[in-house]
């Protein structure tokens, strides 16, 4: 029977919302569910697709509200995983809840009912939900909800989320269960276990007296000092006749108990079903040991390019329909309301330009997006990282190092939190340190910008491999400092490998959404602040005089980034391509200004009558024209997918400037400042150096100072190094000693600071060695 | 309670031959290692079938209806009752 708590109404949150946490083992399809109760009223504060923080959105039970948390998948509230399950254990241990409510995979019910055995020692309000049970027929299996809830004396829901079934019955018992919650039962554990904990936990003070006697006495090392004896105590109570450790005595007693319920509440019978076969004849070729690795390769080949491709057919009818809206319309009414020149020039042509140019790259973004949550979705991950562990293991990571790697390919933010999912803490650090190489979204902007002028026949091929020269870098750092300075051995890889699942539209459009919204948000927060600096720097400058107007080719932006130009003359940048070095300063505080800078730039410099295109303006021919492109581009689709890793344009710069079909002035003026070379030594300057501020923030996070300006200082030298390296080579003919003498000099340096890392590695064991023997 | 036959004879999982059953008698190393792999529902007395492998990847079992994949580390490391073809996994 269900024993129900005093306080319902008197719970209630200061914000007055009644507030559930939603946890569960990983892959149960508890993100699923969060996504069914708030759709799209989430508080973005997170990557969906790994949960690392917890998250939080308001749901409606009819006319009531409440607020959802979303907490990281997590195996045991005594220990384990890495700091994303601690956040979970934290928050369900100490945080006011009005109901816990507890996600089961029913396909894997035995397993996930230890996390339950678990959560039924805290004595807090509890709802299960018993997800998946088409997987857990399809494996002949039928769970009986009723059953399971007379054993435990709380509310069983049974789902499938992943469809959509079962949520109106969700909310009727969230609703019940908020106005009469039910504490759940305990378990009848064996009558020694029962005694010790019960006298154990007399002892200790709180609410919590009897979870925590349960861990102290299943991992001494957290037990306080205070509670040491009686902690002795239980412990000689339960193994006076039992030669098991403790350690092994506990856990056994919840799998024993799990394993009975399970055999209770679930009725055997029948076959397993075409899930599970095709689960098994799939894997046979994904983690298969020779083509598991090709296999991967393959489907990120194919990400990116059919995003590449696909987003091609779009991409013109964004760049033309916003460009018509945000620059030339939003001009002309500026014009018409008597707003002076330059207020015009630099709402409409700096922010609208700069906003114009961010938002063209929307579909082959958000088709990226699309194609990454469907594969996390569909049980693809998992298995990346099981098949890429042997190669990651090379270099001193774990195979899930991956799953942080793929997330970076959207934002590098997230995917330094995601490093979190590593248990081991020195894996943890390579594993930060590793992202800023990923290819983000902000860069993907950079690099579809140069692409369309520079090599638009191959785009999605010179994509794909600036993403692999990102991989490699990434990897390469993990290797070197594994060895030099983060000296061990990665932990054995363990991972849960879920079902093939075909991934609900819903679920998959949701996730993408999140993620464009979290793009979309943060460019247009930096294009508004940079857009307003890039109109003061422009306009002024120092002359005899002082500080005065001036045009911008004496500006303040050009002396100061002319300063900066002999430092990049080695990747072929010249003096009168200031621009680029404006650009790649301004790029260090967010990568998406990179290309709005040059635009700002190249507009003011084209010079001419730039307000005639907000005075004479056909809003609706220019809207019709953009819709046209759709038809025409999809026409193309198909032929720049079976194009092989070409890349033949880097050679010819005539050819690939007329392939361009440039339709602004800034693509039009990249033209004119690069050469194919050059733009490619640019491209993976932009690639490797220096992340965002974001990405520093959370790198000061996450691994502190010391590390995050140690990123910062590598980052810039390897981007400088690697395109000096492919700038001098692909120039050898025309200064063979120049050539010699640069990567004379980059392998001195790359030298020095194998040295300076070898040390610091020495230093830190020494450190270790002696903190060991103090 | 189920019936299982297993032989005395002890092996390593990596010992074992793809689709062969058993059950898991200890896992040697530190506590540490032996309580990852405790959480994800895998310590002595546990019952699995071996999907995949072992091969330079390490096995993929199957235990309680979960897939498991386990890095080649633990082929040394975990030692096992090879369950007899009869028995009742």
């Amino acid at each position: 029977m269900a024993r129900h708590c005093q306080a319902s109404a008197g719970t209630r949150r200061a914000e007055g919302l009644p507030r559930i946490a939603l946890v569960g083992n990983p892959n149960c399809g508890k993100t699923t569910i969060y996504n069914l109760l708030t759709g799209t009223h989430q508080t973005v504060g997170n990557w969906p697709g790994v949960t690392v923080e917890r998250r939080s959105g308001s749901a409606r039970l009819g006319d009531e509200k409440i607020e959802v948390i979303d907490l990281p998948g997590i195996y045991s509230l005594l220990g384990g995983g890495g700091e994303d399950q601690a956040v979970a254990r934290h928050f369900l241990r100490d945080e006011e809840v009005e109901l816990i409510v507890q996600v089961l995979d029913a396909s894997t019910l035995e397993r996930q009912l230890l996390l339950t055995a678990e959560l039924v020692e805290l004595q807090r309000p509890l709802l299960l939900i018993l997800n998946m049970v088409d997987e857990a027929e399809d494996r002949g299996q039928r769970v009986d909800p009723q059953a399971l809830s007379l054993q435990l004396g709380v509310p069983v829901v049974p789902m499938v989320a992943r469809k959509g079934k079962g949520l109106r019955e969700l909310r009727m018992a969230l609703r019940s269960a908020l106005r009469s919650p039910s504490l759940p039962q305990r378990p009848a554990w064996p009558a020694d276990l029962e005694a010790a904990l019960h006298d154990f936990a007399a002892q200790i003070d709180g609410a919590r007296g009897r979870f925590l006697a349960w861990q102290y006495l299943e991992l001494p090392e957290n037990t306080p000092q205070a509670l040491l004896a009686a902690r002795a105590a239980a412990a000689q109570h339960l193994q006076a006749d039992s030669a098991e450790d403790l350690a092994d005595l506990l856990p056994a007693a919840r799998f024993t108990w799990a394993a009975q319920l399970a055999a209770q509440v679930i009725a055997s019978g029948g076959k397993a079903g075409w899930r599970q076969h095709l689960t098994r004849h799939l894997d046979r070729w994904i983690l298969h040991d020779w083509l598991g690795v090709p296999i991967f390769l393959a489907v990120l080949y194919l990400v990116f390019v059919v995003s590449f491709s696909g987003g091609n057919v779009f991409l013109d009818f964004f760049d033309q329909a916003s460009a018509a809206l945000l620059m030339h319309g939003f001009g002309h009414l500026l014009l018409l309301s008597g707003a002076p020149d330059w207020i015009v020039s630099s709402l409409a042509g700096g922010i609208g330009g700069g906003l114009n140019l961010v938002i063209s790259f929307i579909p082959p973004i958000g088709l990226t997006f699309l194609f990454l949550a469907f594969l996390e979705d569909s049980g693809y991950m998992a298995r990346a990282a099981y098949v890429m562990d042997r190669l990651m293991r090379r270099v001193g990571l774990p195979g899930n190092a991956l799953v942080p790697m793929v997330i970076g390919f959207g934002c590098n933010v997230p995917a330094i939190m995601g490093a979190r999912i590593i248990d081991d803490p020195r894996g943890r650090v390579l594993t930060v340190l590793m992202q800023p190489f990923m290819s983000c979204s902000a860069r993907l902007t950079i690099y579809m910008a140069f692409a369309v002028v520079f090599f638009r026949g191959n785009g999605g091929q010179v994509v794909f491999l600036l993403y692999l020269t990102g991989i490699v870098m990434a990897l390469f750092t993990a290797w070197l400092l594994g060895k030099t300075a983060l000296r061990g051995e990665a932990r054995p890889f363990v991972m849960e490998l879920p079902p093939y699942r075909l991934p609900s539209l819903r679920s998959v459009v949701l996730q993408a959404w999140q993620r464009l919204r979290i793009f979309i948000l943060r460019v247009g927060k930096v294009i508004a602040a940079i857009g307003f600096i890039l109109f003061l720097l422009p306009g002024i400058g120092w002359t005899s005089q002082g500080l005065r107007a001036t045009d911008i080719d004496h500006s303040l932006l050009a002396q100061g980034s002319e300063a900066l130009v002999p430092v990049f003359a080695p990747m072929g940048i010249e003096r009168d391509n200031w621009p680029a070095v404006a650009g790649l300063v301004a790029g260090a505080a967010a990568k998406e200004v990179v290309i709005g800078t040059l635009n700002g730039i190249y507009q003011r410099q084209a010079g001419g009558d730039l307000m005639a295109q907000y005075r004479q303006v056909d809003l609706l021919q220019e809207l019709r024209d953009a819709l046209a492109t759709i038809p025409e581009n999809a026409g193309k689709l198909f032929s720049s997918l079976g194009d092989p890793l070409g890349l033949g344009d880097l050679a010819n710069r005539d050819a690939s400037i007329a392939a361009s079909g440039a339709s602004s002035e800034t693509l039009g003026s990249l033209a004119q400042s690069f050469t194919p070379l050059t733009a490619l030594a640019y491209l993976l300057f932009v690639l490797l150096y220096v992340p965002c501020a974001s990405t520093m923030g959370a790198l000061r996070r996450e691994v502190g100072w010391g590390w995050m300006l140690f990123s910062v200082g590598y980052g810039i030298g390897m981007a400088w190094a690697v395109a000096t390296l492919v700038y001098q080579w692909g120039t050898y003919a025309a200064h063979p000693q120049a050539t010699w003498l640069w990567t004379a000099g980059i392998a001195v340096a790359l030298g020095i600071l194998l040295l300076a890392l070898r040390r610091q590695g020495r230093h830190q064991q020494n450190q270790l060695r002696f903190q060991e023997q103090g | 309670m189920e019936q299982r036959e297993y032989t005395q004879e002890l092996r390593t999982l990596g010992q074992l031959s793809r689709g062969a059953r058993g059950i898991i008698h200890a896992v040697r190393g530190t506590s540490n290692e032996g309580k990852r792999l405790l959480v994800m529902g895998l310590r002595p007395g546990t019952a699995f079938t071996l999907l995949l492998g072992p091969d330079r990847r390490g096995v993929v079992l199957d235990s309680a209806g979960t897939r498991i994949a386990l890095g080649r580390e633990w082929l040394e490391q975990v030692q096992v009752r090879p369950l007899s073809s009869s028995g009742e996994g």
